[in-house]
């Protein structure tokens, strides 16, 4: 085994002017051609940009870090299957999407049957206790707490579009692709997906 | 502009993406309506908050942990299955063989046209000689012959069928006799 399959090392991703060297589809390019340093590269570059995503949309540090660990499995097993007729973080966002809303589903399904489980009195829902509290820093703390619970109780549709482009800030095309619906379909929905949140605000804070 | 129009172009009219036309609509809309300014203003704030989110990364043990997976998955489909000979493991292929050769020897041995006297055979014929001698009904190999029915030819041996029948004739007796 040669060194770059036993050790995940890096290479050089910047150039002097702090720009990448390689863009992500010449990188995965070169992966599928057998340069895991480029596979390297590629998860150095979207594990924290996955996680943000990940992390709003099922709302568990651990189980998100799972879900992009095994987001990059899929990425190493299946390199062949992506084709360069779409941008590569549509791609590994498309992944990751999948995966996340499999975790959501198992969730699901595990409430259910917990709930199915419990007598009437049991069946309270518990929120967060958020607390508004004092100072600049702890409100905004407790306004993006209360605005993660407000995402957390859109739809998974919703829930989606919002995070990729508010949160992620990725553009209408990128979602369009990720999420597999027509750029107008995306916009209306993303319009839509904001006018919930906003009551699902009010909700929360009264 | 009624309230559906007006809700279908609120992202627009936050990303700046109205037409001057509508803009001017959309703005005098919010002049005759407070709520809706209210809400326009909620989610422009909204938006902002959402962007302000503070970013979460990885731990320090994901690059280790995903290595450990990566050398988990390059495990499998290599994973030592033993030396093996045409795909068999050395069990399987010592078995196969030995059930292969054995196969030829008894079809060898069965079917070989130029060695019609068979061990076994010979031995089976070889005790019927014995009985008969023993009995002396008959004298067919000669006195003091004790010759193996491999080397009988075919036709005497037709008479020895003759008579063993004739011999059965002699011992049946009617019930009326």
């Amino acid at each position: 085994m040669n060194r770059s399959s036993s050790s995940l090392y890096t290479m050089p991703s910047v150039n002097e002017s702090g720009k990448y060297i390689y863009t992500d589809e010449e990188l995965i390019g070169r992966f599928q051609n057998g340069d895991e340093n480029a596979y390297v590269e590629l998860v150095r570059r979207y594990k924290d940009r996955l996680i943000n995503f990940v992390f709003q949309y099922v709302g568990d540090y651990e189980q998100s870090e799972d879900i992009v660990q095994d987001t990059m499995v899929k990425l190493y097993i299946k390199k062949h299957y992506y084709k360069e007729i779409a941008k590569f973080s549509t791609w590994i966002y498309t992944i990751a999407k999948n995966l996340a809303n499999t975790e959501l589903r198992k969730r699901k399904r595990r409430k259910i049957t917990q709930l199915s489980h419990m007598s009437r009195e049991e069946k309270q829902i518990d929120l967060p206790a958020i607390q508004p509290e004092t100072g600049q820093e702890v409100q905004n703390e407790f306004a993006h707490k209360l605005i993660r619970n407000a995402i957390q109780q859109l739809p998974e549709h919703f829930k989606t579009v919002i995070i990729l482009r508010d949160v992620q800030e990725l553009s209408y095309d990128e979602i369009s692709n990720i999420v597999d619906v027509p750029l107008g379909t995306v916009k209306s929905r993303i319009n839509r997906a904001r006018i919930q949140l906003q009551s699902e605000l009010q909700e929360l804070r009264k | 502009m009624d309230r559906y129009q007006f809700e279908d172009l609120i992202s627009d009219y936050l990303e700046n993406t109205l037409t001057l036309a509508q803009r001017k609509s959309f703005e005098s809309y919010l002049e005759s309506d407070p709520k809706a300014k209210q809400l326009v203003d909620n989610m422009k704030n909204n938006i902002t908050q959402l962007n302000e989110i503070p970013r979460v990364t990885t731990s320090a043990a994901f690059m280790k942990n995903l290595q450990g997976r990566l050398s988990a998955e390059r495990r499998i489909p290599i994973e030592p299955t033993g030396k093996s000979l045409l795909g068999f493991s050395p069990i399987y292929a010592t078995v196969m063989t030995g059930l292969v050769v054995a196969f030829l020897f008894v079809s060898i041995e069965l079917f070989n046209p130029e060695k019609p006297n068979l061990p076994v055979l010979n031995k089976t014929f070889a005790t019927h000689t014995d009985e008969r001698s023993n009995t002396n009904d008959h004298k067919l190999l000669g006195e003091n012959e004790h010759q193996d029915f491999a080397e009988v030819e075919p036709d005497s041996l037709d008479q020895l069928d003759d008579e063993k029948k004739k011999d059965y004739s002699k011992q049946i007796h009617l019930v009326n006799d």
